[in-house]
């Protein structure tokens, strides 16, 4: 189903630091998280977010092609409606999908990327919390600088007619900043792909598939303090825009799909922390404006065509304060939202009222922490087309347990349980025909045990981290075909149990000042099988599109101005449909990249980066979803530009 | 999943109508079997030929790939053997595989493509030397058999599916299904002399299958909204020019010896049921003619031998389906694991 486009808005980051310091005291400072630095990810030179979050444990990308292509997130099972994702502090949600397109958001301006499964001590907004996992992402756009002027840019090639241009300028002081930042892309995405017909191969090129957009945000911020409070407000404002065509799966012996689609998202929010010994409290408000066109220009009904039109306008807001007393850590929050839908299709006029409030104590001992904490969820919907609809409430306990570095030096061990619910989304429950009025929310819940080791010998350092998760979803939310092929509709059969485990090893060894080296690797093993209903020929069945097996490897070199990369990619078998038959099964497949950069300091504080590089050097003909044909052998070559 | 312009589509079912007898069997590699058509699901491509060998059982999958080393394509919706060539319809792919009755090599791969546009071809039926196939953008395409080209294209209503023969006469079932809220009503009567529409009846909303018996009756199913409005029988009096609604539940229907064994599966409930009506008589014979337990999701019937039935099951239409065959008195007597959602068979003795 089509998803719909976020966009970035603000937030606060530059207090973490701060906060570190002052809460975690002599305990462990690894978080939950797996995160990706700036390096990182200027080391992986992602298309999008979606491509990017591929390389992090435990997250599957269901990828609909390559710039462009639809990307969703699927976490330990659960999918990506059980996910938040966080920018600059403020959650960015698709009332109308559940779910956001990875794939339409950018890379260029991200400083950090994390995926956080558990609750934390950090003023995150309290809907991520309740989630089932959140991605934080962080921007140039909304960070302090101490420079006068601090200036990102880059322009970017690569093959089947990607451009990208991007700026990014900021006037820092010790006290303000304000942010100026553009980008365009544009993309031909005529890729040739290959079609084995038997023991033939044929090669085609994707068709219909160009795309081009441009976003344009201004961020300012002001902080002051006063009697060791410090106070930061920060405001933003953005908008972006994709005209994108859509290809569609591969159909044989029919490649004529004319479809496009053009989104605009225009948004602007406000963010306020302060932070002080013992109180701290952060509060946040976005207002979001999203249109979506829809266009079919061959579609057999009457008229010729389907054009659809969609706007949904969101305000959210909320506030998460924290205290601490002694040993204890008090943490009161909520956050309420309220999402409405205009469109030129029959789906009325839905509007929703989200309201997740959470109550937490953690408790610091001397060898362990534990928190509790009480979430509740509720989700409130009207519709004119529906005379009554049942308000959904839910309390949810949440649980977590650490060890701290003064029961095993470098080692930490946890446990936390988590149970969230989801509201179906505005297509899941009114789309004409397709839509069910009667949903009500899917329910998950993880149990997960798990460690994390951090070594750090001279100028080796080690880290692993591994987790053994149980998850389930219970009134899984599902499409299926009804009446017959044609006619499907949404429906709350599902029961999915989950099993798995992960397991995530980083190194870095500084050999001198001009040497050093970064390996990583991750492996993830899931059994996210089917429990609905015994006599189903699926029963036990791992369902559609969730790799039991999937591992990424990253390898960087670097000599000076010097940087050489590789990662590889292996995604296992997975399935078409939910009965695990040879005639549905996709094969597993690896890809490789490699690149290399070299930096040029011009001036001081002038540097010049050239990075060039191959994706998928093995030119592996692939695809995660069956007939979504994922681009072959391609190369880029990036040039940037950093003053400060 | 891209599929949103497929999941508005409000239609399709199965449609069994009155073709040409089948043929007797000639000598060739392929004999005591079935071959069936799997329709597979949209935009997965996974239409697929089975044989089944009735001396051993065994099922051989993916045939028309194996023999034609190219895949057959996407939403294989409907199966004609007629002048030992099989013709088969194939909406998503939007051609026409007219493959040879002895060897399923193919012939030729009829491109179903106006003005690049694809025109989705859904059923297909034969008359004198001609079959003549329903597409998607409103026309019935005359195709002559010895050429294997399309030598006229008639203008019907929207989204014609269902196509039967009687007495001179080619009925076409205008469904007008991806209009959803604003479906066609209307069955087209086109002199098969003159290829030119010379009649219209109005039968109800979505029509979709059509058959017709020897008393100068063409029975239609109209599928209503998939709500309030009902999946029903209707009858058209050719003589008379009289339409009724017989409030017979129905989703398609297969003819043999003027009995009408009318399949319906009520999604609401999830139970699958065949009647008999009596065509001469104008009366139900038998309203439960197989055991609802049988079956998961009925998704057609076609007569088998002189002595049984074959029912496809959907098995929910996302797991591959099974031929269940019936005996006349509406025992379950075998099944047989084909393909995803088999929709038509051709016996070889």
């Amino acid at each position: 189903m089509m998803l719909f486009i976020p966009f970035f808005i603000f937030s606060q980051k530059d207090t973490t630091t701060f906060e570190e310091v002052t809460i975690k005291g002599n305990h462990f400072k690894a978080n939950q998280h797996s995160t990706l630095s700036q390096e990182d990810i200027q080391q992986l030179a992602p298309h999008d977010l979606g491509t990017l979050l591929q390389y992090v444990n435990g997250v599957t990308i269901k990828n609909y092609g390559g710039i462009g292509g639809m990307k969703t997130l699927s976490h330990r099972g659960l999918g990506g409606e059980h996910t938040q994702l966080v920018i600059d502090g403020v959650p960015i949600n698709d009332p109308q999908n559940g779910q956001n397109n990875l794939g339409n958001i950018q890379p260029n301006n991200l400083e950090e990327v994390k995926v956080s499964h558990q609750n934390e001590n950090s003023l995150v907004p309290v809907s991520s919390l309740i989630k089932g996992s959140s991605i934080h992402l962080r921007t140039f756009d909304q960070q302090f600088s101490p420079n006068l002027l601090s200036v990102r840019s880059s322009i970017t090639l690569g093959s089947f007619g990607q451009q990208e241009a991007f700026v990014a300028l900021k006037n820092g002081g010790q006290k303000t900043f304000l942010s100026l930042t553009g980008g365009l892309r544009s993309y031909k995405g005529n890729y040739p792909y290959r079609l084995s017909y038997g023991n033939e191969t044929k090669e085609v090129l994707r068709r219909n598939n160009a795309l081009n957009d441009y976003y344009l945000s201004i961020g300012g911020g002001f902080k002051w303090h006063n009697h060791k409070a410090h106070h930061v407000l920060k405001v933003s404002a953005k908008t972006s825009a994709v005209d994108q065509e859509l290809p569609g799966a591969v159909i044989f012996y029919n490649d004529m799909a004319q479809e496009t689609l053009k989104t605009q998202n225009t948004n602007t929010g406000i963010n306020y922390s302060l932070i002080s010994k013992n109180f701290s409290l952060k509060a946040f408000g976005q207002y979001a404006h999203r249109f979506l066109h829809y266009h079919d220009p061959t579609f057999l009904n009457q008229e010729g065509f389907i054009d659809n039109r969609y706007t949904t306008n969101s305000i959210i807001g909320g506030v998460h304060t924290r205290y601490r007393l002694n040993n204890f850590i008090f943490h009161v929050g909520n956050d309420l939202g309220y999402d409405m839908l205009l469109s030129s299709r029959d789906l009325g006029n839905p509007t929703r009222y989200t309201n997740t409030a959470m109550l937490k104590t953690k408790y610091q001992m001397k060898y362990f922490s534990a928190e509790v904490s009480v979430f509740a969820q509720s989700f409130l919907d009207r519709n004119n087309i529906q005379s009554h609809r049942n308000d959904y409430h839910k309390f949810h306990p949440q649980l977590a347990v650490f060890t701290s570095d003064q029961l095993f030096e470098n080692l930490q061990l946890f446990a936390w349980y988590k149970p969230s619910s989801r509201a179906p989304s505005f297509n899941e429950l009114y789309y004409s025909q397709v839509g069910n009025k009667t949903l009500t929310p899917e329910e998950s819940s993880q149990v997960d045990v798990g460690f994390k080791y951090f070594k750090k010998i001279n100028k080796f350092e080690f880290s692993v981290n591994g987790n053994i998760f149980k998850n389930e979803v219970r009134n899984k939310i599902l499409a299926l075909p009804t009446q017959n092929l044609f006619v499907w509709s949404i429906q709350n059969i599902g029961k999915v149990d989950v099993f798995g485990s992960d397991i995530h090893i980083a190194t870095q060894y500084k050999i001198n000042n001009d040497w050093s080296i970064n390996l990583q690797t991750g492996m993830s093993y899931q059994k996210v099988v089917d429990i609905s209903n015994s006599n189903s020929p699926t029963y036990k069945h791992q369902i559609a599109y969730t790799p039991a097996l999937t591992g990424n490897a990253t390898i960087s070199a670097n000599y000076k101005n010097i940087g050489l990369h590789a990662t590889g990619l292996y995604i296992g078998e997975r399935y078409s449909l939910n009965e695990n038959i040879l005639s549905n099964r996709l094969d597993p497949y690896m890809t490789f990249d490699v690149s290399a950069n070299y930096a040029i300091k011009l001036k001081t504080k002038h540097t010049l980066k050239l990075h060039a590089g191959i994706k998928n050097i093995g030119n592996a003909s692939y695809n995660f979803i069956r007939y979504y044909v994922m681009p072959g052998r391609n190369y880029f070559i990036k040039l940037s530009y950093e003053f400060n | 999943m891209n599929s949103i312009k497929y999941i508005i589509i409000a239609l399709i079912v199965l449609t069994s109508c009155k073709k040409d007898k089948t043929e007797p069997l000639t000598e060739g590699g392929y004999s005591n079997g079935i071959l069936v058509l799997n329709e597979g699901l949209f935009q997965l491509n996974n239409s697929t030929l089975s044989w089944v060998n009735l001396s051993t059982q065994d099922v051989t999958t993916d045939l028309f790939l194996s023999v034609n080393n190219r895949p057959l394509g996407d939403t294989g919706n409907d199966m004609l053997l007629y002048g030992g060539k099989i013709y088969i319809t194939v909406t998503g792919s939007s051609t026409v595989e007219v493959i040879d009755r002895n060897t399923l090599k193919s012939i030729k791969q009829i491109s179903f493509n106006y003005n690049n546009q694809a025109q989705e071809p859904r059923n297909v039926v034969s008359h004198k030397g001609k079959v003549f196939v329903s597409s998607f953008d409103g026309y019935v395409s005359a195709i002559d058999t010895t050429s294997l080209q399309i030598t006229k294209r008639i203008k019907v209503g929207r989204n014609p599916e269902g196509l039967c023969v009687s007495n001179n006469s080619l009925y076409v079932a205008n469904s007008g299904g991806l209009d959803y809220g604003n479906v066609d009503t209307t069955v087209f009567e086109i002199n098969l002399n003159t290829l030119m529409v010379v009649d219209t009846f109005v039968v109800g909303d979505n029509p979709g299958a059509v058959i017709a018996d020897n008393y100068n009756n063409i029975y239609v199913v109209k599928r209503g909204d998939h709500g309030a409005n009902p999946s029903e029988l209707v009858r058209i009096n050719t003589s008379d020019k009289s339409v009724v609604n017989l409030g017979i539940p129905a989703t398609s229907f297969t003819m043999v010896d003027n009995q009408l064994y009318i399949s319906h599966y009520n999604y609401t409930t999830s139970s699958s049921s065949v009647a008999v009506y009596d065509c001469a008589s104008q009366a139900m014979i038998n309203s439960s003619f197989i055991s609802n337990q049988d079956i998961s999701t009925l998704y057609g019937i076609t007569p088998f031998k002189s002595d049984q039935f074959i029912c496809f099951d959907a098995m929910n239409y996302t797991n591959s389906g099974y031929l269940r065959f019936f005996n006349l008195s509406g025992q379950l007597t075998n099944s047989i694991n084909v393909g995803l959602n088999p929709n038509s068979i051709i016996h070889y003795e």
